[in-house]
């Protein structure tokens, strides 16, 4: 891991993203937009009165991340299919089921991003994330039997490891695939 | 003129900061002021007595007819010469009357110079409603200054007077406008010169009395007066004797000359003033409280007044003025000495032995002068009035009753000012060490009574002067009589009355044993007054049981009903529905229409709570997306946002409720398909309404002109440019109705629940179980970094921890607070504006706390909700100040603009701190709400583990 960053500059990254936004809710690059959105960024991060972000430790590999987002694209329209599928054809009250996962990275925000992208998909939920022992609870919906939890917890690992691999650290990403090999 | 009355009120607001530092020389300071009034009262004096006046007004709200208006005339002057006179010499012996540690000595300053402001504006006014306020704000001074020790006692008296001067001050508000209905203006100087006539102006007159009469504690209102006297001595002096209680005299003092002749009138005044005058007089010789025996000679002598002024004759008038002068200066005078009698014997009880006359032989001095100018003794200026008041009675056409009881009333004066000098000074000092002590500040203490009382004396000596100024007054009355105040007039019948007034008074001395024993049964108006208060809370108390039986469903209905019933009948009967109707601009609007319906349709239909609350969320998200489609983003953004707000609000509202609506067997108290009937007529009314509504149109729209002044007014989003800048001053009320409403239900909701059980908040505690959590750890969880993703490491109030919860605050928060200034400051060009920023911002906050529990909040707001709203509101208002002073309308805007070298062109529109003032009130608002439902929420978990 890098050495801890000190004061100000752990901001950084947050205060860009920040002037990001005020830029494009602006839409105008004029030089008065982002200079008011330097000050307007630091004032929200000093009234917001938040612990300091965590230093970023990832890298962006841009193909991998084209990939993830390939992936999550088509699963959210083959869910959004399954699901609608599901109120059509059976209607009424289905099963749910509350599916535990492990989970390998350790970022939280690879974490963050892995559960927000399942809980994207229509009918997965990222219900609560257990970090000390390393599991992130979802809840699916339509489960009925015990081959689609299997499918649900091979989904949540697929979109982990490519998550990982879009913007993972390389610590991380050693450790995925080392363990890849092993299988 | 204006500036006088600032000085006062910006003096009053300063001194409390400086009177730390200053101690008792604060009231030094703050005497400055008065001080400042009765110089320039001299300086006007001469152009009021050749019976001019000085006029200064300011253009309040011109169109409205509401001027500031200013008169100074020879009556106010010899208000002005009362108030600013007696507040001097108050203020400067409150500076050694008060011990260096006295609490609340800044406060006491700053309240009684805010009284001689009130007061003197009061006699300035030259406008009804102007005076009103004047009027009021004495009262306001009044109670703060009588419950200044916070005692059970003070409490009651400043309440009780509170009560009497401010409820039948209600009634003269009603006969102030009737009598500026009446007349057509509310100038009092127009209203003077051609006074109406008619009905309505005798019922207005009859309603001033009676504010008058309570203000100048007359019979049956005078209860208050003796109850005040638990107030400092000096306040007693200044307010209860020489200034506030003399406001109602002046009232009837400034209208007599135009509405003496009303029929209702001098019955009611003389009948009053002389009950008044008798009664007052009578308990006085019972008293035993040097403060009270005072309070109830002032009762007495504002009787007098009231039968002086109220007369409408010029000898009475002129009467009037004197004994007016007169009475502030002796009374004042009495009470000052009063002071120092209780400061070195410890006691206002009076029981004739305090020997008091050897020790302190100056301060016996004015007081003897004092008691004599009140008794009427000459050469005082008490005299000179007692006498001009006999002589305005004995002249035909006046019953004489009226002067039976003048001469009766001014015997018990005498007798109680015997009884006042006897009682506080009188005696052998058996009790009291032989050798007196040497008293510390008695200079300090015994020149402001000496002053006033040796005023009396000058003033009588030169009964002329007084003449000047009280016949520049009296005058307006039409009167054949040349009467001029003297101290000799030859031996006419008021000289005689004069003598048998003095010696049959000092008779009564001797015989006080027996008046005190004797069974003379007067009411006590105290009594009255507890009475009242008790029948009153028993009326309200039988009224709300029978009118609020405390069910929702009850009220609701019963409003709707009303609401159907009464317009919807109208419309129905009246309405004409538009020849030509088009059913939508596009099917999208049918397919929200039919998903507004069905969710509405459902929420009638659902048995859960729960249910209800997110079909009522679809209901409003559809009207939203119905916005949108229209083309009005602004209204679809902000009716987005208080959706969303209201899911939240009903999220924690449902965590006390049952989960379903009815429980088995329960029966509603509404049936549920009435319920469902009204909710559909109501429904129907209101589309019915705005249809009706819209298509009504009779003149061109007012909005028809707003496309041009929007460039004028510096913006392009015209919904913005309506709610701050066109109609700024509605969206003001709208949102200091919004921000009372807030916090008044807020305050009820926090005080019922303060105090209930422990709560599960205590951070020590959630500490405490954290470690131990930690400790049941797995060793490769207790190794893994424990990141903290919000300020404050504890728990949310609804269920347990969630990590993914928090984590999405934490990146969510900052951005959307971005997103708000964006709405803020883009609003005027585009869509946003400070409303839907604040709710943004109070979105944001609503996340932290459902994520992060109170604490979290308290970590990212460390401040009051209410300062933040009030902060807001001032901005807001503030706004108003700029556009005003600068001699154009209230909330005038202005566009700044200007090149710079880098940023290029930057324009500025002022109008956009109105929209910041909005934007920190929402955001108070949803702080507010939170903190509220929230701290019940959190007392309700507490309780149920």
């Amino acid at each position: 891991m890098r050495p801890n960053k000190t004061g100000a500059l752990a901001w950084l990254p947050e205060l860009c993203w920040l002037v990001v936004v005020w830029v494009l809710l602006w839409g105008s690059v004029s030089p008065l937009v982002p200079l008011t959105g330097i000050a307007i960024a630091a004032a929200a991060l000093w009234t917001a009165r938040l612990p300091r972000p965590a230093p970023l430790t990832g890298r962006l590999r841009p193909v991998r991340l084209l990939v993830y987002v390939g992936d999550l694209v088509g699963e959210l329209f083959s869910s959004a299919v399954q699901v609608s599928w599901q109120a059509i054809r059976y209607g009424g009250p289905a099963g749910g089921a509350l599916v535990s996962v492990p989970i390998r990275a350790h970022s939280g925000g690879l974490l963050l991003v892995t559960a927000n992208s399942v809980s994207l998909t229509p009918g997965n939920v990222a219900v609560e994330l257990d970090r000390e022992n390393g599991r992130l609870f979802v809840h699916g919906f339509p489960i009925r039997s015990e081959r689609e939890v299997e499918d649900l917890r091979r989904f949540v690992v697929r979109i982990e490891a490519r998550v990982i691999r879009a913007v993972g650290s390389p610590q991380d990403l050693r450790a995925i695939e080392q363990e890849e090999k092993r299988r | 003129m204006l500036v006088l009355l600032l000085s006062h009120f910006g003096l009053a607001a300063s001194v409390p900061f400086v009177a730390r530092r200053l101690g008792r020389a604060t009231f030094v300071l703050a005497a400055a002021a008065p001080a400042a009034a009765l110089v320039w009262a001299g300086f006007r004096l001469a152009e009021v007595v050749s019976g001019g006046s000085v006029t200064a007004s300011l253009a309040w709200a011109p169109q409205l007819g509401l001027w500031f208006a200013l008169r100074f005339d020879a009556l106010a002057s010899a208000m002005v010469a009362l108030v600013a006179g007696v507040g001097v010499v108050v203020l400067v012996y409150c500076s050694r009357y008060f011990e260096r540690d006295e609490p609340g000595l800044g406060r006491m300053a700053g309240l009684l110079v805010a009284f001689a402001g009130a007061m003197l504006g009061l006699v300035l006014a030259d406008h009804l409603l102007a005076l009103y306020v004047f009027w009021e704000l004495t009262t306001v001074c009044s109670f703060l200054l009588i419950g200044h020790r916070r005692d059970e006692e003070s409490r009651h008296a400043a309440v009780h007077a509170l009560l009497v001067t401010t409820g039948l001050g209600l009634f003269m508000l009603v006969g102030l406008v009737l009598l500026g209905q009446a007349a057509d203006t509310y100038r009092i100087s127009a209203l003077l010169a051609e006074p109406p006539e008619g009905g309505p102006v005798s019922v207005a007159v009859v309603l001033i009395l009676l504010g008058a009469f309570a203000k100048s504690a007359q019979v049956p209102f005078h209860g208050w007066l003796p109850a005040a006297m638990v107030a400092p001595t000096p306040v007693s002096a200044y307010l209860h004797a020489a200034a506030m209680v003399q406001a109602g005299v002046y009232l009837v003092a400034r209208l007599a000359p135009a509405f003496a002749d009303v029929a209702a009138w001098r019955p009611l005044v003389l009948s009053v003033g002389l009950v008044t005058m008798l009664q007052g007089g009578w308990r006085a010789l019972r008293e035993d409280d040097l403060k009270r025996l005072l309070a109830l000679g002032t009762v007495s002598q504002l009787g007098l007044l009231m039968v002086l002024f109220g007369a409408g004759s010029r000898t009475a008038a002129l009467a009037g003025v004197a004994v007016l002068l007169a009475h502030g200066l002796f009374k004042a005078a009495l009470f000052l000495t009063a002071g120092v009698a209780d400061r070195q014997t410890g006691t206002t009880r009076l029981d004739g032995s305090t020997g008091l006359w050897r020790r302190m032989p100056g301060l016996f001095g004015a007081a003897v002068l004092a008691a004599a100018s009140m008794a009427g003794l000459p050469p005082l200026l008490g005299y000179v009035g007692k006498e001009a008041a006999y002589e305005a009675f004995l002249h035909e056409g006046v019953p004489a009753l009226v002067l039976a009881g003048i001469v009766a009333g001014s015997i018990l004066t005498v007798g109680y000012s015997v009884r006042y000098l006897w009682g506080a000074f009188g005696g052998k000092p058996h009790t009291l060490t032989a050798a007196p002590v040497p008293l510390p500040r008695v200079l300090g203490l015994v020149a402001p009574a000496a002053t006033l009382a040796l005023a009396s004396l000058g003033l009588g000596l030169l009964p002329g002067e007084v003449h000047v100024l009280a016949a520049a007054y009296a005058d307006v009355f039409a009167g054949g009589e040349e009467y001029h105040l003297a101290l000799w007039s030859g031996w006419t019948p008021a000289f005689l009355l004069s003598a048998v007034t003095i010696a049959a008074g000092l008779a009564l001395h001797p015989l006080r044993q027996w008046i005190e024993g004797a069974v003379v049964r007067v009411p006590d108006a105290g009594a009255v007054y507890r009475a009242t208060l008790r029948g009153l809370d028993l009326a309200a108390v039988t009224v709300t049981r029978r009118i609020q039986v405390g069910s929702l469903p009850v009220y609701l209905t019963v409003i709707l009903t009303t609401l159907v019933a009464t317009p919807g009948v109208a419309l129905v009967s009246h309405g004409a529905l538009p020849s030509t109707l088009r059913l939508w601009d596009t099917p999208v609007q049918l397919m929200l229409g039919l998903l507004i319906l069905t969710a509405s349709a459902g929420v009638a239909v659902a048995r859960r709570r729960f249910t209800a609350v997110l079909l009522l969320g679809a209901a409003g998200y559809g009207v939203a997306a119905l916005f949108v489609v229209h083309g009005a983003p602004d209204l679809a953004l902000a009716q987005f946002l208080v959706e969303t707000l209201l899911l939240v609000v009903f999220l924690f509202v449902l965590r006390r409720l049952p989960p379903r609506f009815l429980e088995a067997r329960q029966r509603p108290p509404v049936s549920h398909a009435g319920a469902a009937a009204l909710a559909g007529l109501l429904g129907v009314f209101v589309g019915g309404f705005f249809l009706l509504a819209a298509t009504a149109r009779r003149w061109p729209s007012v909005s028809a002109g707003y496309l041009d002044r929007a460039r004028e007014a510096g913006g392009t989003n015209i919904v913005n440019l309506i709610l701050v800048d066109f109609r700024a001053l509605d969206t003001l009320g709208e949102v200091s109705v919004l921000a009372v409403a807030a916090t008044g239900v807020a305050s009820l909701v926090l005080v019922a629940w303060r105090g209930v059980g422990g709560g599960d908040g205590d951070p020590a505690m959630t500490e405490e179980s954290e470690k131990r959590r930690r400790r049941r750890l797995t060793p490769r969880a207790r190794e893994a970094p424990r990141r903290r993703w919000l300020a404050a490491p504890y728990g949310p109030p609804l269920g347990p921890r969630s990590v993914l919860l928090e984590a999405a605050t934490r990146i969510v928060v900052p951005t959307a607070l971005v997103l708000s200034a964006y709405l803020l400051l883009a609003g005027h060009e585009r869509t946003g504006g400070g409303f839907a920023g604040g709710l943004v911002a109070g979105m944001a906050f609503v996340l932290r706390y459902v994520a992060g529990g109170r604490y979290e909040l308290t970590a990212a707001a460390p401040v009051r909700p209410a300062s933040v709203i009030g902060l807001g509101l001032f901005v807001a208002a503030g706004m108003a100040v700029p556009g005003w002073v600068g001699g154009g309308e209230i909330f005038a805007g202005t566009v700044l603009e200007a090149t710079l070298p880098v940023l290029g062109h930057v324009k500025l529109v002022t109008s956009f701190f109105f929209d910041l003032g909005i934007y920190l009130v929402v955001v108070g608002l949803v702080l507010e709400i939170l903190t509220a439902l929230g701290a019940q929420v959190e007392e309700e978990g507490g309780l149920a583990q």
